[in-house]
């Protein structure tokens, strides 16, 4: 993992963290699904994307942020919505 | 959900059988006061969660043989006995009728009190993030409700940047239903209460759900034009079958989406069902429990 994604992966998972209430030692990797996470149900997930395009001012496509089956997939949606810019 | 609402009398009935979380219980227990379906069907719940109210409820293997319609909330829990249906077994799938629109700042509750009989789920499943962060950094709890006061607007999202998100969920998930509610949710969402909590609608809703429901069952329930649904919701309580517990709704929320029906008085914690709450008491008592489940864990970790 490059120190861009590293980072990137770092800020995802304090959004996370602070959405589902998971203490502060809880590691989010790339492969951490809703199954992992007590909480992450389809009703917290739109909270958390607001707080992912608050957290890397970008809007992400609505649609594809309902169809994301792990962390990775969420780094991979704030890269391609150009929030790759909040890691610099 | 009551376990008297499960009528397990008609053990020679077809089963008209719903499926899903706390809402498919109640339009279970609303099909099941029903005069003309009652008297037609075996109208049985089965929970898609772990239900501490009703309990978790393993559906005896000649119920489900006798199956003529299943009601199916669509939930990653698929229903786990389809092997079993009939092969005349009709199906409708419908959305779990939610919304997180009027609660952004909602989340589990991490200090929630312990659940006991009479609050199944403890006093506030539902969680406020601000509050419990509050706690969290050690402040009381009247200090916890001064900062909610004066800091809880900027934790809030943008709104209608929100709402579009909330429908957007709604409608990728009724893609996969039989039956959609966002179009009736949006539409009504200014000019009546349509949820005491996220995921508990009013009556409003669910009679609402259950019309659809009807209509979408079609041929494979013959009576459905002489259910009387209006009839059936007098035998609950006025707050409906899920308006044991009330989630206030902040201010600025009330005030962007128009809700003129809300008023300022009107939270109810679960267990507090005869006497709401304002939204300051309601969020005092939230973050007090909170408090004491925090000193709580500390005192049981520093003894370790």
């Amino acid at each position: 993992m490059s120190l861009a994604e590293d980072e990137l992966l770092r800020r995802v998972s304090a959004v996370v963290r602070t959405t589902f209430g998971l203490p502060p030692g809880y590691v989010v990797s790339a492969a951490t699904t809703s199954a992992d996470i007590d909480g992450w149900d389809s009703l917290s997930h739109s909270i958390l994307i607001m707080g992912i395009e608050e957290q890397f001012g970008v809007e992400l496509p609505m649609e594809r942020a309902f169809e994301l089956h792990d962390v990775g997939e969420l780094m991979d949606l704030i890269g391609e919505a150009g929030g790759e810019r909040g890691v610099d | 959900m009551n376990a008297e609402w499960i009528d397990e009398r008609g053990i020679d009935k077809p089963t008209l059988l719903v499926y899903g979380n706390c809402q498919a219980g109640a339009v279970a227990a609303i099909f099941g006061v029903d005069v003309v379906l009652a008297e037609t069907y075996n109208v049985q719940y089965l929970a898609s969660f772990d239900d501490r109210v009703s309990g978790s409820r393993n559906l005896a293997p000649e119920v489900i043989a006798r199956t003529s319609l299943l009601l199916e909330q669509f939930d990653a829990k698929a229903f786990p006995y389809r092997g079993h249906l009939p092969s005349h077994c009709a199906n409708v799938v419908f959305p779990s009728v939610d919304l997180n629109l009027l609660w952004p700042l909602r989340f589990g509750n991490p200090l929630n009190d312990p659940p006991t009989e009479a609050t199944p789920w403890g006093h506030y499943p539902e969680g406020d993030r601000l509050i419990i962060d509050c706690v969290q950094r050690g402040l009381s709890a009247d200090e916890t409700l001064a900062h909610y006061r004066s800091h809880s607007h900027a934790h809030l999202p943008n709104l209608s940047r929100y709402a579009e998100m909330e429908r957007t969920r709604l409608r990728a998930r009724e893609a996969k239903c039989d039956i959609v509610m966002s179009d009736f949710i949006f539409e009504r969402l200014s000019s009546d209460r349509l949820f005491w909590s996220a995921n508990h609608p009013t009556t409003v809703s669910l009679r609402e759900l259950c019309g659809r429901l009807l209509a979408a069952a079609g041929p494979a329930l013959p009576e459905s034009h002489l259910v009387d649904l209006d009839r059936s919701l007098t035998m609950f309580a006025a707050e409906g079958p899920l308006g044991f517990m009330s989630v206030p709704i902040h201010p600025l929320i009330v005030e962007h989406f128009d809700l003129g029906w809300y008023g300022s008085g009107d939270g109810k914690d679960y267990g507090l069902r005869v006497a709401p709450v304002t939204y300051d008491e309601y969020f005092r008592g939230m973050a007090s429990i909170a408090i004491e489940r925090l000193a709580s864990r500390e005192a049981v970790q520093s003894a370790t």
